[in-house]
């Protein structure tokens, strides 16, 4: 067998074996692919649902801002309520 | 027509809003009085209201600050809530936004409440009622 001939035998069984490895590989690598996806996807909307489903902390107000420092925060929205209240009793 | 109403009252909520802010800021600076703005002070569960502070911090500041505010012409700024056990008495909403006054001598403070709908309104009176219900009890 020439040379020539053998090394073109050659690359045309590795070709095959390439492409049967390929043909079997493929959708595995395909099936793992689309379950990493999915996991990913799960894990990020379960990531962004966090603030939306976990009981928010409600303060009572949106901004507070005093010319003051040093003063606490807190003690308006109280007094904006106190307020309200007295002028009603 | 009703484009025109929407527009207006658009136009008076910007100048209430402005007014608050114009408010906040007017008295910041004054060295007798702390100044605060609670912005989107909660009143239910769906409504809010921006409010501002002033409090003196001894007689003569407060004295002054009543001479600026002519709070003798404000006399019935809290008499809106007058009859306000009978929901059918209430003063009702004109329709336009209003900033609504309330003056505590006691604890020397004016808080002034930025009311833009009817809604909120009714969730001050509501909140009112509900708290009065409340110390009463």
């Amino acid at each position: 067998m020439e040379s020539k001939n053998f090394d073109s035998l050659w690359q045309e069984a590795e070709v095959n074996r390439m492409a049967k490895e390929l043909v079997r590989e493929y959708p595995r690598w395909r099936r793992r692919r689309r379950t990493a996806t999915a996991v990913v996807s799960v894990a990020l909307v379960a990531v962004l649902m966090v603030p939306v489903l976990l009981p928010r902390a409600d303060k009572g107000y949106d901004l507070i801002c005093c010319n003051r420092s040093g003063i606490d925060a807190e003690q308006w929205p109280a007094l904006a309520s106190d307020l309200l209240i007295e002028s009603a009793l | 027509m009703k484009k025109h109403i929407l527009i207006l009252l658009f136009i008076l909520m910007t100048l209430t809003a402005a007014a608050q802010n114009k408010l906040y800021d007017r008295y910041a600076s004054r060295q007798d009085l702390t100044v605060a703005r609670v912005d989107g002070f909660r009143l239910n569960d769906s409504t809010k209201v921006d409010v501002v502070m002033l409090v003196a911090d001894d007689a003569t500041s407060w004295q002054k600050l009543m001479k600026e505010l002519n709070v003798s012409n404000m006399r019935d700024v809290t008499s809106w809530l007058a009859n306000v056990n009978n929901p059918a008495r209430r003063v009702r909403w004109t329709g336009a936004p209003v900033i609504r006054v309330v003056v505590s001598p006691t604890r020397r403070t004016v808080g002034f409440y930025r009311l833009n709908n009817e809604a909120q309104y009714d969730a001050l009176v509501d909140y009112q009622l509900n708290n009065m219900k409340g110390k009463k009890k």
